[in-house]
């Protein structure tokens, strides 16, 4: 009874193939086939055995991401969405589209308003998470379309808090 | 010596005064806000009271409510930790009017010392060199004269702060009003106390401070230096000792500089006296004193055998310092590094979540102390420090190898952080030549990112067979897989874990 995974890393995909066989695993990743002894003594850690080697790995799962502790380096892998759903609808280039919120926190300041005109690196939002203080600025000139916060209001990572239209001429 | 100390702060400098506090035979109390409610120092002490919502304003910082609980409960001493009230004279006023004692200086003290602005006047008169600086008014017009006297770049600096808070370098008078402006609110958040100060910026400096230590009996102590060049925005993020710059000679006369401050105030509990060494010429200024514990004091206690935290506590109820500046030595090589949960990828930028899984390193000479662990979640509300690894080895090689290992062994499931960026900055030349100055990680790393290694073929089978393993674990079925080319591979159907319906 062979089982499937896949992976994503950056833009491309892996795939492991898994297959108990007694007491082993024939795993494939890619190309690549290896024979491993695997228990799991806890939960989140893996006991495996690659030939001659021995290895101790830690495993945590979070939603559809893995993380991996083995050998003294971490790695973070990605499963992919069931469905191709996309999480929020891209930023335009410079200039233009949304202006997400680079760190989880509080909006202490909103700056601008619906259709302000602003100038390239006018700050828009404070932000302000585990005592620091972050500014986010215009990356061009241009109009404020949308102002999705408010001061006060708590944001997470990757949130849009103002969609500005880039100023056509004059650039 | 106190029956029970209430502990006025959270994460790992609270677990560490709950431990000593704990090895001493006093009882603790901690505090806590509503998001440190499963935090651990909130489970380790031997009474554990909530004092409000997670904004610090509304727990931490609040001086009342921590007071009440100190009453309520029958408590004999406060410790302040670092941090949130730790540096606030009115704070220590309040706790020793209510018949407690502060475990730290005397606000008199704290306020001659503790204000950089008096500390600097006073440290002037005693004859220990300055920076240039500016601090008579706060008025904009005034500092903006001020900064062109003293001469750009200039450091606008928080009057109550510490650790970079805020810290703004302004390179033209154009700047000075906006960073003023946003200087002030991050001070005002941070500490409660809205006022800044100017003063020059020197370029590529060491910075190297001395732990010292005052008693009630007229005796002081310096108990050496520590290294803490290596600073992100300000914010140091590896500290070691002995310096590597300082010679017997230097070291002398800083310590020397360091017992002259402690006499002019007759300055009584730990303290720290941080400076400025002009690499080219040896010449020191003193910068500013830190009235409090500080993050990187274990690094200290593992070269001179001091346990800080009890000395705090023993001198605070009156007892001598144990031991005479003959007596206390610097042996071996210490290294602090300061994990933070931090994306090193994304600008260094707080990451938040939960720790999926913690297994600290140990060994010889390998000390963590940490204030979360499995289970525990790192919020958006407090500072990203997670942990601090401190290790103590032979000598600098060996420590350094031993960090190299330490961090390497350092498993923390579930949060970004700093390690990679760790490894690489004991790893540099640079700084394995102990040559790293205050613009160390702004020089080598400003473009610095964690190496995009692919994942070897064993970290994709040691996932899968996860997914296998864990999934049976919690009782999944496995699901028959015939071949590659059967339907949709995304389907959650082909797979095995890792899924719950319903979920995003």
């Amino acid at each position: 009874m062979k089982t499937e995974f896949t992976y994503q890393i950056g833009d491309e995909t892996r795939t492991v193939t898994v297959e108990r066989e007694g007491d082993c695993f024939q795993v494939t990743v890619g190309d690549n086939a290896y024979q491993i002894r695997a228990q799991r003594p806890e939960h989140g850690r893996l006991n495996l055995q690659v030939g001659d080697r021995r290895l101790r790995a830690y495993v945590a799962h979070d939603g559809l991401r893995r993380y991996v502790a083995m050998a003294g380096q971490t790695w973070t892998l990605e499963r992919p969405q069931p469905q191709q759903k996309r999480r929020r609808v891209g930023a335009g280039g410079p200039g233009a589209g949304s202006l997400e919120a680079a760190m989880p926190g509080l909006v202490l300041d909103v700056l601008v308003a619906e259709g302000d005109e602003v100038q390239q690196g006018q700050p828009l939002v404070l932000l302000s998470a585990m005592k620091m203080e972050l500014r986010i600025a215009a990356p061009a000139a241009g109009r404020v379309t949308k102002v999705h916060c408010q001061a006060g209001q708590v944001v997470e990572r990757g949130q849009v808090l103002v969609e500005i239209a880039r100023k056509e001429d004059g650039i | 010596m106190f029956n029970k100390i209430l502990i006025a702060n959270r994460g790992e400098v609270a677990v560490r005064i709950i431990r000593a506090c704990q090895e001493l035979g006093i009882r603790t109390v901690a505090v806590y806000s509503d998001a440190d409610a499963d935090a651990l120092h909130t489970m380790l002490a031997d009474e554990s009271v909530r004092i409000g919502p997670p904004p610090p304003s509304q727990s931490y910082l609040c001086g009342d409510c921590i007071l009440e609980v100190a009453r309520r409960l029958g408590c004999d001493a406060l410790h302040p930790g670092y941090g949130f009230l730790s540096e606030n004279a009115g704070f220590a006023e309040s706790v020793l009017g209510a018949g407690l004692a502060w475990i730290g200086p005397s606000p008199a003290a704290m306020r001659t010392m503790g204000s950089k602005t008096s500390a600097r006047a006073t440290m002037q008169a005693a004859g220990v060199p300055i920076v240039p600086g500016y601090q008579e008014s706060q008025d904009d017009a005034d500092l903006l004269v001020a900064a062109g006297r003293i001469g750009f770049p200039v450091l606008v600096k928080a009057t109550a702060g510490g650790g970079g808070k805020g810290m703004r370098i302004v390179d033209a008078p154009a700047e000075l009003p906006a960073a003023l402006q946003s200087a002030r609110r991050e001070a005002r958040n941070a500490f409660g106390d809205a006022r800044i100060y100017l003063e020059k910026l020197i370029r590529s400096p060491r910075h190297i401070e001395f732990q010292v230590f005052g008693d009630a009996h007229g005796n002081a102590i310096h108990l050496f230096e520590r290294e803490c060049s290596i600073q992100r925005r300000h914010q140091k993020i590896v500290e070691e000792t002995p310096s590597p710059l300082l010679d017997a000679d230097l070291r002398r006369r800083m310590g020397e500089a360091a017992l002259a401050a402690v006499r002019a105030v007759g300055y009584v509990n730990a303290g720290t006296l941080e400076f400025l060494v002009d690499p080219a010429d040896r010449s020191f200024y003193f910068l500013e004193m830190n009235t409090r514990l500080q993050v990187e004091h274990p690094i200290t206690e593992q070269v001179t055998g001091v346990d800080l935290v009890k000395l705090q506590i023993q001198v605070a109820a009156g007892q001598p310092i144990p031991f005479t500046q003959a007596q206390v030595g610097q042996r071996r090589h210490a290294i602090e590094c300061r994990i933070y949960a931090e994306d090193p990828a994304n600008g260094f930028m707080p990451s938040v979540g939960k720790v999926l899984r913690a297994v600290e390193p140990v060994g010889p000479g390998v000390r963590v102390d940490a204030g979360v662990t499995t289970g525990d979640e790192v919020t958006v509300h407090y500072d990203p420090m997670i942990a601090k690894l401190i290790v103590l080895g032979e000598d600098r090689a060996d420590a350094m190898r031993k960090m190299d290992w330490a961090l390497s062994h350092y498993v923390l499931l579930g949060l970004v952080t700093n390690i990679s960026f760790l490894r690489a900055v004991i790893n540099h030349e640079v700084f394995r030549r102990g040559e790293a100055a205050t613009d160390f990680v702004d020089r080598f790393f400003a473009d610095w990112l964690p190496p995009a290694n692919e994942p070897p073929d064993l970290v994709l089978a040691a996932a899968a067979l996860s997914e296998l393993l864990e999934g049976a674990a919690v009782g999944a079925t496995p699901v028959a897989v015939g071949g590659k080319a059967q339907g949709d591979p995304y389907s959650p159907w082909q797979h095995l874990g890792g899924y719950r319906v319903g979920q995003d």
